[in-house]
């Protein structure tokens, strides 16, 4: 239970760094598929922070702008905010939903980025074979990371193919997915205040997402 | 999840936990206002009551304790004493397994807990995974769990934590004969327990924040905790969510 539990919380941690670090440049995943995205874009992006790491750290707005311009090209943020808010989300306009995905993913990346930090070695990032779930629509690429302490930690992307190419919209750290966990976090508050309170609460950073660890 | 921070408590302070459960149930049933997943929790009403409950204790005893012993235990020796407690409980995963069909992890176990036995010096040091042999998460919630009883409602214990029906009915029973539980029963010795509790919570600490920031932390407890157990039952690989069903709500 131990290892599981420090596993999790090295996970957590790693969930905001490598991840969403690992999809990436526009240019590439247009032709390419899920897996090749992901083991491009996060051996890339580490590379960049093994190269530079001290510029980064002595500026994190500098670590931000990086983890954005990888990251959102290939996110489909406003996807994952429709799972989020489920039935929340029904009346809901377009412009409305679209404000959200935009101030939760600058959240995510914010996190991301404080904690990617902590990370740099391109070798910490295995891509494991997909197992036949490639399908038109969705697809799952797996991968472990290895911490500091040697332990490997499993990190799913969940892809669907959209008009501008194959986008992530979901992460698994250890069998817990994002998605799945904001929903209850998100959707109850929805109902009660509507989703541009929700919104306004995100931007604010009076609402937080949970899933931080202690990178927060 | 492998081992409920508890089992080590005596006969008698399971009882009274399990006699708190059910006083707690009687006295609530028909309180539930709320329903933030009727088909795994049921019970949501009385899982509130307990978890907060035992987020009570936590913050007045078990997290002031966990800090402390967190501050002054080096990082080095937090890690063997999480191996020793977790190499003693292993010979469950190890049962499990066998039950569960898996062969040859069973003698992947075994030479895991007779590696971290003898030359990892009773278990402090896990020499079984530096040399790669792999670890293994097993316990008889999950063996229930593969034998057909997938689903299980959420059922929140005092003390205890997370569980559901199925891994409450699995963890009493091992947890009976593990051998933290028996030095305190048979011989009255608890600061074992004492100090696998403290390490567990220790371990725990860097979860704390993300808890405490969530919406509603006790949903976001639970979640988590379903997910994991699920990830564990499939060995790693679970269905991923039902996304679909996700979307549908918003045509209704």
């Amino acid at each position: 239970m131990i290892s599981s539990i420090t596993r999790r919380a090295c996970a957590t941690l790693l969930a905001f760094t490598l991840p969403l670090a690992a999809l990436t440049p526009v240019q590439a995943q247009e032709q390419n598929d899920p897996e090749a995205v992901v083991r491009q874009v996060a051996g890339d992006l580490l590379q960049k922070l093994n190269d530079n790491g001290e510029a980064y750290r002595a500026d994190p707005a500098l670590l931000h702008d990086l983890v954005r311009n990888d990251l959102l090209p290939v996110m489909d943020v406003e996807y994952s905010a429709r799972l989020i808010l489920g039935r929340a989300g029904r009346e809901a306009t377009d412009a409305q939903i679209g404000a959200f995905a935009d101030t939760m993913s600058e959240v995510l990346i914010e996190r991301y980025a404080s904690g990617m930090v902590e990370y740099r070695n391109p070798e910490q990032l295995e891509v494991l074979p997909l197992r036949g779930e490639l399908n038109e629509r969705a697809t799952r690429v797996r991968t472990r990371i290895r911490t500091p302490n040697g332990a490997h930690v499993p990190v799913d992307y969940m892809f669907r193919r959209t008009p501008e190419g194959w986008k992530a919209f979901d992460v698994i750290v250890e069998g817990i997915s994002y998605v799945t966990t904001y929903r209850n976090q998100v959707m109850p508050q929805v109902q009660a205040d509507g989703i541009e309170a929700v919104t306004a609460r995100l931007r604010s950073g009076e609402l937080q997402l949970g899933a931080g660890g202690d990178q927060g | 999840m492998r081992r409920s921070p508890f089992i080590p408590m005596c006969a008698t302070g399971r009882l009274l936990a399990l006699a708190a459960a059910v006083l707690l149930l009687a006295g609530c049933a028909g309180t539930q206002n709320r329903h933030t997943d009727p088909e795994r929790d049921p019970w949501e009403g009385y899982n509130r009551k307990v978890h907060a409950f035992n987020m009570g204790f936590d913050r007045a005893l078990l997290r002031p304790v966990a800090r402390g012993y967190d501050a002054i235990t080096p990082d080095p020796v937090q890690r063997g004493i999480g191996n020793f407690f977790r190499n003693l409980n292993y010979p469950v995963t190890g049962i499990n397994l066998l039950l569960q069909g898996k062969f040859g992890a069973f003698a992947d176990s075994t030479g895991r807990f007779l590696a971290n036995t003898i030359f990892g010096l009773g278990g402090f040091f896990d020499v079984a995974s530096r040399s790669g042999i792999p670890e293994y998460d097993e316990d008889l919630g999950q063996t229930f769990a593969t034998w057909g009883w997938e689903e299980s409602r959420y059922f929140e214990l005092p003390f205890l934590g997370p569980r559901t029906v199925r891994d409450t009915l699995g963890f009493s029973f091992f947890g009976y004969f593990n051998p933290v539980a028996v030095v305190a029963r048979e011989e009255g010795i608890y600061w074992p327990a004492a100090v696998d509790l403290i390490q567990i919570r220790a371990s725990l600490l860097p979860q704390d924040q993300a808890m405490r920031e969530a919406y509603d932390p006790y949903a976001f407890v639970r979640d988590a905790w379903l997910q994991r157990r699920d990830y564990l039952i499939y060995d790693g690989n679970p269905p991923a969510p039902d996304y679909d069903a996700y979307l549908e709500e918003l045509d209704e």
